[in-house]
């Protein structure tokens, strides 16, 4: 075991939350949903709303990768790789709380929500909308648990592994700066005080800004 | 932030789909009144739990640094996603005495099945991912100050009879990681400007919240 596998034990939740996404189930539901959907042309890094003309819309994300953000404070919720599909979950929220950011390159299709729910319907896929809730569900409680009673240091160390365990592609394409600021409300300065000290302690591997490799990081400051 | 978005986002959704939830669930189980300040754990030797609660006031609390995460509304549903680890602590806690049935995720999920009940745990499921959207935000506002009003609003929707027997300051220390002289001056500081009634410890009205400090 490598350390850096060894020390994903700490965060063996979001791991194995990873592993438990129910692709299969959300590629069935994709398959039944596909037909209905119109193509959404995308650019990178480009801004999707869940609500278009008074219209709520679902998102069914074929490829690619995109990330979650609140629009109240625009930070960062989290990050979801294709197969997804968004807006079954926000149904009974304000449309206008979430939007969505493409990250690369990615192939994305639109529905309207009432569409959607429909097909649900007379596909009989409420089963595997309830194993794509329950996953949903998880990762948004994970997220509320992480960021909210530590101390800068804990939520830097947890969003580093974060980023460690996103695709190669993201990576190589956020700064680990930027990527904290967007998920945290931790002031540049203190993000990068406590960067530059990992890097000194060589706990941290790093490259432009970009992270390039973990090595064990110490859970006290 | 303002006042309405705040009031939206500290009242919790509730879903017609709960309740019918419960009436399929319920002929499974058995009912107990359970007397307050009881702590029931979602995860016991390895295996995860659903508790049904009809009725009372409970709260729902982690171990690790006993940090109360929310009120619940009842009639409810806890721990029905199977995918919350063992080790993460999970409890509720009574804070009144609360009639309450429990039984493994794994066979709730076995009665679901069995009654074809996805729609239903899909309809529960959304309103749980509403409240969790909210909660998010409730619980990494960006300033002290902010934190101090989002759990003003929320103690000022709760039960009455829960609010009448919760010290203020009580309330947000366990929901939060503000120190306890923070609490108490920003505390009466709000009082003394008359934008809260404090009586004894217990919150009674909110006025306008200043949007700053």
């Amino acid at each position: 075991m490598t350390v850096f596998q060894h020390q994903k034990n700490q965060f063996s939740e979001n791991e194995n939350l990873r592993n438990k996404k129910p692709t299969a189930q959300i590629e069935k539901m994709l398959s039944c949903l596909k037909p209905f959907s119109n193509n959404f042309e995308t650019q990178d890094r480009q801004i999707i709303n869940y609500m278009d003309n008074e219209k709520r819309k679902c998102f069914l994300l074929h490829k690619g990768s995109v990330s979650l953000y609140r629009s109240v404070d625009g930070m960062v919720l989290n990050t979801e790789s294709a197969p997804f599909i968004f807006g079954m979950s926000t149904q009974m929220t304000d449309p206008e709380y979430l939007y969505i950011r493409t990250h690369e390159h990615s192939e994305v299709s639109w529905i309207p929500l009432e569409v959607a729910n429909q097909v649900i319907a007379d596909n009989n896929l409420w089963r595997p909308l309830s194993q794509m809730l329950i996953y949903t569900v998880t990762r948004v409680y994970d997220h509320c648990t992480k960021i909210s009673s530590l101390s800068s240091y804990d939520i830097i160390r947890y969003q580093l592994y974060e980023l460690m365990g996103e695709t190669e592609a993201i990576r190589n394409s956020v700064t680990i700066a930027n990527y904290i600021q967007s998920r945290t409300f931790l002031s540049r300065s203190s993000i990068m005080k406590i960067l530059a000290q990992l890097k000194t302690g060589g706990y941290i591997t790093t490259d432009k800004g970009l992270l390039l490799a973990i090595h064990n990081i110490p859970l006290k400051y | 932030m303002k006042e309405s978005f705040l009031q939206g986002m500290t009242t919790p959704i509730k879903s017609q789909a709960t309740t019918d939830l419960i009436d399929v669930l319920s002929p499974y189980v058995t009912f107990e009144d359970v007397q307050a300040n009881t702590q029931l754990h979602l995860s016991v030797d390895g295996v995860n739990l659903c508790y049904i609660l009809l009725s009372g006031l409970v709260k729902v609390g982690r171990s690790s640094d006993d940090f109360v995460i929310s009120s619940i509304a009842t009639p409810n549903i806890l721990g029905i996603s199977n995918r919350v680890p063992h080790e993460s602590g999970l409890y509720i806690e009574t804070v009144s005495e609360a009639r309450i049935a429990s039984l493994p995720t794994l066979r709730a999920h076995e009665i679901i099945a069995q009654n074809d009940a996805w729609e239903l745990l899909a309809g529960h499921l959304t309103a749980i991912a509403s409240n969790l959207y909210k909660k998010s935000v409730l619980m990494s506002a960006p300033t002290t100050y902010d934190v101090m009003k989002f759990q003003l609003m929320a103690l000022m929707q709760e039960p009455e009879d829960l609010r009448n027997a919760t010290s203020t300051a009580k309330y947000i220390i366990e929901r939060t990681r503000l120190s306890r002289s923070t609490v108490m001056k920003m505390l009466s500081q709000l009082k003394q400007g008359g934008y809260i009634d404090i009586e004894d410890g217990v919150l009674k009205a909110v006025h306008r919240l200043p949007n700053k400090y």
